[in-house]
């Protein structure tokens, strides 16, 4: 059933450095509308980089291969027009930005979109409610929205802004890396629901994270294990549950060998 | 011949001039080696040609409905058109005297300090002479619009008396913008502040002149007895220009705070020195200037601390922080710290650097397009200097001309003008 969804973002041969170091060297990863894939594996395994890679992240380059998102050359749009074809990633650092109120860069992001779609400026009241509406998916304190972005903010309610600004943009596709480390568990649980209020069957996640944890609050379709810059396991939410027990040193005795070619 | 020259012509050349000025003029070419540290190219400055009203002779230009960016928050205004002045006959119910002094019989002793006052005093022909009355309480600000119009190039010089009775509150805004953006100026202009006790000023020198403005332009400022004064240096255009702003903390208890910001582009050199010298006990000083320079601007802060030993239990702080936008644009920053005795508290930094290129990543990532994401980063940059202002007519406006000048909006608000056409063409 889910075979006959459309697909979203198909990845293929992607390889990819950083500073001259080859970090993914060939990853191929096909995603449909409505699903959601975890993607796990060892520090330093390239899941941060494949994140960085898709959303245009200038600082890395993509050396090889393919990625159509929404039917569009992904590679050939830029950071910003990625996200107005509706991709968004959580940052595993959200970034502060001081001296720019969240309302100011909510607001350029989502008046942008519309720009980009050809849709007139949202007007102030309406921006407002939004803002409103969305705060509540992740019970996000009216007094941050008010306040410069991330500036200020703790751990947890750097990650929590990071899931209202989705909620805001609606993407199609959102990248989640590693949106569990520094939570509690309340925080944790907050979260993940409100992950799990904006899913529809339109839209998919790709959830990055080390531990099995999240995937018992976010439940994956499908879960890939990346290491050493490939996608060495796929399979469904048993592989999280196997790994969580194994740790990764049987992956790694298995494909130590094979990526040493 | 234009007729602006047959004018230059018919007053020429006073042959008396420069009686008894020769020692002044020696006093500015010593001093002129101070002003080596700043990027301004000062013999570049000094080249053309410029017309000098010798004579004092009264321009022939109009005090022009010119369009500036900075509206009237005040009937107080006073408008110079180069260096003429154009004085309203009451100010504040009187509260206010204003007269203009011939520079020769100025009844106050000339205390020249700096380079750029020498310089000032060899030509002034006259001296504005402001007089806040003790205990006046002046809620509107008091204009001095500083216009440049000329139809050859010229070099002005404004010698300005500012002097704020004991327990005075008034608010005095500069602001320089030029008409005639066709000819190339020299502005020069020297101002002396003096603050009785418990008097409180705030001042705003807002530059937005077009390129081809050289400005000279020192500010002295004398602080009595608890004091309250906040200087803001806001160089929103400003050709090639360089700002001296000397502090005499003279008595106890004052406390001073200047705020500035510099945005330059194109070939724009701006730099900005400051004095602060304390030479009493239990005084604060607090100094913030932030530079963002583009393309091939060159700015400068020199910014110095003096804590003179009888100047104990002093808070001196300073900090200039400058982004470069980009690859060919240049800060020289000198920050000094000089403290003569032990009981202060005193901090001082300076930074320079490019644009959080993590935010503006992640600015992108949402969807904002690269160059909005950098001018709202710049933006955010100079956010606290704007923010520091206190007067908040003037603040709003602010954050609108920076956004403007920013965004390098070819168009300007026209909200002020009463023109209806476009004069102050700027490039």
């Amino acid at each position: 059933m889910a075979n006959e969804k459309e697909i979203l973002l198909q990845v293929t041969g992607l390889r990819a450095s950083v500073e001259g170091k080859e970090i993914l060297k060939g990853v191929d990863l096909t995603i449909r509308k409505g699903e959601v894939h975890a993607i796990m594996g060892p520090n330093g395994s390239g899941k941060s980089t494949l994140s960085a890679v898709l959303t245009g992240n200038p600082a890395f380059s993509v050396d090889a291969g393919t990625a159509t998102f929404n039917g569009k050359d992904l590679f050939a749009l830029s950071p910003e027009n990625r996200a107005h074809e509706g991709l968004f990633l959580s940052f595993q650092y959200p970034v502060e930005i001081p001296g720019v109120s969240m309302v100011n860069f909510m607001r350029a992001a989502l008046n942008e979109k519309r720009k980009y779609l050809g849709e007139e400026p949202i007007s102030a009241s309406d921006f407002l409610r939004l803002m409103r509406e969305k705060r509540a998916v992740v019970e996000l304190d009216n007094k941050l929205a008010s306040r410069s972005v991330n500036e200020g903010f703790s751990g947890g309610e750097k990650k929590r802004n990071e899931i209202f600004q989705m909620a805001m943009l609606e993407p199609r596709l959102a990248i989640l890396d590693e949106t569990d480390s520094g939570l509690d568990i309340d925080a944790l649980r907050i979260v993940a629901e409100g992950v799990n209020k904006l899913k529809t069957d339109d839209n998919a996640t790709i959830v990055i994270t080390h531990y099995q944890r999240l995937l018992d609050y976010i439940r994956p379709d499908y879960v890939h294990i990346l290491y050493k810059g490939r996608i060495v396991e796929s399979g469904g939410p048993e592989l999280a549950l196997h790994l969580e027990e194994q740790g990764y040193d049987e992956i790694k005795r298995k494909y130590d060998n094979v990526s040493a070619e | 011949m234009n007729p602006f020259q047959q004018f230059i012509d018919l007053h020429k050349a006073n042959p008396d001039f420069f009686e008894g000025k020769a020692d002044i003029f020696e006093d500015f070419l010593k001093a002129v080696r101070n002003l080596r540290r700043f990027a301004n190219d000062l013999a570049e400055m000094m080249k053309p040609d410029y017309g000098v009203n010798l004579n004092g002779v009264k321009s022939p230009r109009q005090p022009a409905l010119v369009r500036r960016d900075i509206p009237d928050y005040s009937s107080a205004i006073i408008t110079c058109v180069n260096d003429t002045y154009y004085v309203p006959a009451s100010l504040f119910d009187g509260k206010v005297k204003v007269a203009v002094y011939d520079a020769d019989t100025f009844p106050f002793g000339l205390n020249a300090y700096h380079s750029l006052s020498h310089f000032n005093r060899v030509f002034s022909q006259k001296v504005l002479h402001i007089s806040i009355e003790g205990g006046a309480k002046l809620e509107h600000p008091l204009q001095i619009n500083n216009i440049l119009s000329a139809a050859v190039d010229l070099a002005t010089f404004r010698r300005i008396f500012i002097e704020v009775g004991g327990g005075a509150e008034a608010k005095i805004i500069f602001n320089d913008t030029t008409a005639d953006a066709d000819h190339r100026y020299l502005s020069s202009q020297f101002v002396d502040v003096f603050l009785n006790d418990d008097a409180h000023l705030e001042l705003y020198d807002i530059t937005d002149t077009s390129d081809n403005v050289a400005r000279l332009n020192e500010l002295k400022v004398k602080l009595k007895r608890r004091c309250d004064f906040n200087l803001y240096s806001l160089s929103l255009s400003a050709g090639n220009s360089i700002n001296i702003y000397d502090l005499d903390f003279e008595s106890d208890n004052s406390e001073a705070r200047i705020n500035g910001f510099v945005i330059g582009d194109g070939n724009q050199r701006i730099g900005n020195s400051t004095f602060v010298n304390h030479l009493s006990r239990h005084c604060r000083s607090n100094q913030n200037f932030k530079y963002v320079l583009d393309e091939k601007s060159h700015g400068t802060f020199y910014g110095e601390i003096f804590v003179w030993e009888v100047a104990r239990f002093t808070e001196a702080y300073q900090s200039n922080k400058n982004i470069l936008v980009s690859r060919d644009a240049r800060m020289l920053s000198e920050p000094q710290l000089l403290i003569y005795n032990d009981d202060v508290k005193c901090s001082h930094g300076a930074s320079t650097g490019q644009l959080d290129e993590s935010a503006l990543f992640y600015m992108r990532q949402r969807g904002i397009p690269e160059n909005v994401a950098r001018t709202m980063l710049t933006q955010a940059f100079v956010g606290d200097v704007v923010d520091a202002v206190k007067y908040q007519p003037l603040r709003d406006r602010l954050r609108l001309l920076v956004e403007n000048r920013l965004y390098k909006r070819s168009s300007r608000p026209c909200d002020n003008c009463r023109m209806g056409c476009d004069t102050l063409n700027r490039k």
